[in-house]
């Protein structure tokens, strides 16, 4: 146990090392430089273009800057070069944001697919089975933002609830319930919309191992000994269908940073997402590059974790 | 089996093609699945319209014209007659009237959606086709020459070849060409050197065996794997000039790594097999094994995730045409008239919900049909499904 971790402690960091190379390669081999960022700025004049670059080491060969901006971001010192803010500080402004789309996209994601797929595995080839596979289908074939819009006309229409953006503006003296009610509806959609692909991926993914787990010799030893149905499909199938399930837990981890830039920008959500499409749009170097080493660090954080759990989990497995 | 029977088969001892071919029983696994059939039916209808779209709205003067602006009969719904009294001549629609309705510029959608039906195809299959390659490529290399290890004289040349590349696109031509140059000798000089025992000093330190060509093609799909995708491709096509072939390209260059994982596992297990060591033993060459004998045998899983590839290369250009990174104006696709449809979606929702639910329907059949097609070529799986 001990010398795995130690094993791909190892490898994530090379990993990371690499990783850290390529992004910095993709950004600064790219062309346009980050000094043409505003040519029509009357105050962005040459002498500002030769103190940014001093101040940003914009003049030094590329593994020197390499070199700097990874000291920085490890001392919790990069700024933005778009308004001087620390890019740590702005990065967990805008996580708190999209922390609570991921909580609860992720809540309806978990607690829809397994019942959903159960009861779709249990009832194989009937009407229920067909038709969820034929939604989870349409699901994961519908353009995000298309789906946005008609959510959008069809909450807006029916319930006459404004949707956009994180408040209702100039709320301020409205009743706590009035307030509470406002959080919540602006909530719900951008969550909807993004657990629909995890709905799908996940409860297809929970009705072929239940199927599996179904067909194994254990499960017909249970139910030949006389055990009522409930007790066999819960207590012996889906009990071993759910080890692969630990370890996504995991893999979950990346999402927190990803966000959707797609949905955060149809809803105004000032989120992750939204904050690295505007980095990009502003050539804003540092803020790219950091987003991308953290989510980086969490993909591999994440299988870290899924590997040591299915290590606890299932104790036939030795590495 | 009566007696006759028996003497029949015996006279017919020669092997036979058997009677039924993998293509025939793979088609009879597929027909019984009805949502993979319909899938199968859209794709070909898709195909054929994104190919009558081509012909139709190409040329000087063609049937449809899709960049034609008509201010006068601007945002008209859906099976709309044109005034004719407003139009001058050439500007009636080609079918006489608006089948899907007109935009804010006047542009007959209709013809807007057929010439986006051949620039969304072309963008899905060139995305997939790119990815392929590299997959099969990488994925190819790792299960075959998996255990052969990377030597240090090995990377030392391709440094030196990629510094000489990297002079000469540059500046200083002599200096590169002479770099590359300096890199292929001694790529060749170590060459002869490898099937010597226990080489010594310079030679020994250069054919020094590193990591094997299994770890570093795997390394570099973990490395791949650890950028959010869609946030990647976001960025390189921010930072690149807009075009339709940079975004066909940057998409291949991002999603190639499930072809390869899948190649690799193939080939893994085709390489332990006894038609290989056959071909191998009647001195077959690498590349001839590879692609004559192995490939075909490893094609199905990538044929899957080909197909399921298109769409999603298809949802991914239309998500970049949304945030204004998509196929540059004169071309139109799907994703870009929906995304200039979304400031109309009040008074002109069919700019909206045309291309949506086209999008959609092209993006199903292709996750249907590959859905069936992984069932069929893999029959073993149907017992999950």
């Amino acid at each position: 146990m001990i010398s795995f971790l130690g094993r791909s402690l190892i490898q994530k960091t090379v990993t990371l090392f690499f990783v850290s190379v390529v992004s910095f390669l993709i950004i600064h081999l790219a062309p346009g430089e980050p000094s043409q960022v505003d040519p029509m700025n009357p105050k962005f004049t040459p002498e500002m273009v030769e103190r940014f670059k001093k101040a940003f080491h914009l003049d030094e060969p590329l593994h020197v800057q390499y070199l700097y901006f990874y000291r920085d971001l490890f001392a919790g010192n990069t700024v933005s070069w778009k308004d001087g803010r620390s890019v740590l500080a702005k990065i967990w402004d805008r996580f708190l944001n999209s922390l609570p789309l991921f909580v609860v996209g992720t809540l309806i994601t978990w607690t829809l697919s397994f019942p959903v797929g159960i009861r779709s595995a249990l009832f194989r080839g009937g009407l229920y089975d067909k038709t969820t596979t034929f939604i989870s289908y349409l699901l994961i074939s519908i353009p995000g933002f298309f789906f946005a819009y008609v959510l959008i006309i069809f909450v807006v229409d029916t319930f006459g609830v404004p949707v956009i953006g994180m408040e209702t503006f100039g709320l301020r003296d409205a009743s706590w319930l009035r307030m509470l009610m406002d959080r919540v509806w602006h909530l719900l959609l951008p969550s909807i919309l993004g657990a629909t692909g995890g709905i799908a991926v996940l409860s297809r993914y929970v009705r072929s191992q239940m199927l599996e787990v179904e067909a194994q010799d254990y499960v017909r030893t249970a139910r030949a000994k006389g055990l009522p149905p409930e007790q066999v499909h819960y207590r012996h199938a889906l009990r071993n269908a759910l080890l692969p399930f630990v370890t996504m837990f995991g893999l979950v981890l990346p999402g927190l940073i990803g966000g959707s830039v797609i949905i955060e920008s149809i809803f105004s959500w000032p989120g992750m997402g939204r904050m690295a499409y505007e980095a990009i749009l502003a050539r804003d170097y540092p803020v790219i590059l950091t987003v991308n080493f953290i989510s980086a660090v969490l993909v591999l954080g994440g299988t870290l974790i899924s590997d040591v759990l299915y290590l606890i989990v299932d104790p036939r497995i030795r590495l | 089996m009566t007696a006759g029977e028996v003497a029949k088969s015996q006279d017919n001892m020669i092997p036979r093609r058997p009677k039924e071919g993998n293509l025939e029983k793979s088609w009879e696994v597929f027909r019984q699945n009805s949502l993979s059939l319909a899938g199968l039916a859209m794709f070909i209808a898709f195909f054929f319209v994104a190919v009558m779209g081509l012909i139709l709205t190409s040329g000087s003067d063609p049937i449809f014209d899709p960049a034609l602006v008509r201010l006068q009969e601007k945002l008209k719904p859906p099976l709309s007659s044109p005034r004719l009294d407003l139009l001058g001549p050439g500007q009636t629609p080609g079918l006489g009237i608006y089948l899907f309705g007109t935009d804010n510029l006047g542009r007959d959608v209709f013809a807007r959606m057929l010439q986006g039906a051949w620039v969304s195809l072309t963008v899905g299959f060139v995305a997939v086709g790119i990815s392929v390659v590299i997959g099969i490529i990488m994925g190819g290399m790792a299960g075959y020459f998996g255990r052969v290890h990377i030597r240090v004289a090995d990377v030392a040349s391709a440094i030196i070849c990629l510094l000489g590349v990297v002079l000469i696109a540059t500046g200083p031509m002599a200096l590169g060409a002479g770099s590359v140059i300096a890199g292929l000798l001694l790529l060749f000089w170590t060459w002869k050197g490898r099937k010597e025992k226990k080489p010594s000093g310079l030679f020994g330190l250069l054919n020094r065996e590193t990591v094997s060509v299994d770890t570093t093609v795997m390394r570099l799909v973990d490395i791949m794997l650890c950028f959010p995708s869609f946030f990647l491709i976001l960025t390189v096509v921010a930072l690149l000039p807009a075009s339709i072939y940079n975004i066909m390209v940057v998409i291949g260059l991002t999603s190639w790594m499930g072809t390869a994982r899948f190649v690799r596992a193939e080939f893994l297990s085709l390489r332990e097999q006894d038609f290989v060591t056959a071909a191998r033993a009647l001195g077959v060459g690498n590349l001839r094994i590879i692609f004559r004998h192995m490939l075909p045998n490893a094609l199905a899983p990538v044929m899957v995730s080909a197909t399921i590839g298109i769409a999603t290369a298809i949802l991914t250009e239309a998500g970049l045409s949304f945030l204004g990174f998509g196929v540059p104006p004169p071309h139109a696709t799907w994703g870009n008239i929906l995304s200039d449809g979304k400031n109309f979606i009040f008074d002109a929702p069919w700019l909206t919900f045309i291309p949506g639910v086209a999008i959609l329907v092209v993006v199903l059949s292709f996750n249907l049909f590959g859905e069936g097609l992984r069932d069929a070529l893999n029959p073993r799986l149907k017992e999950r499904n």
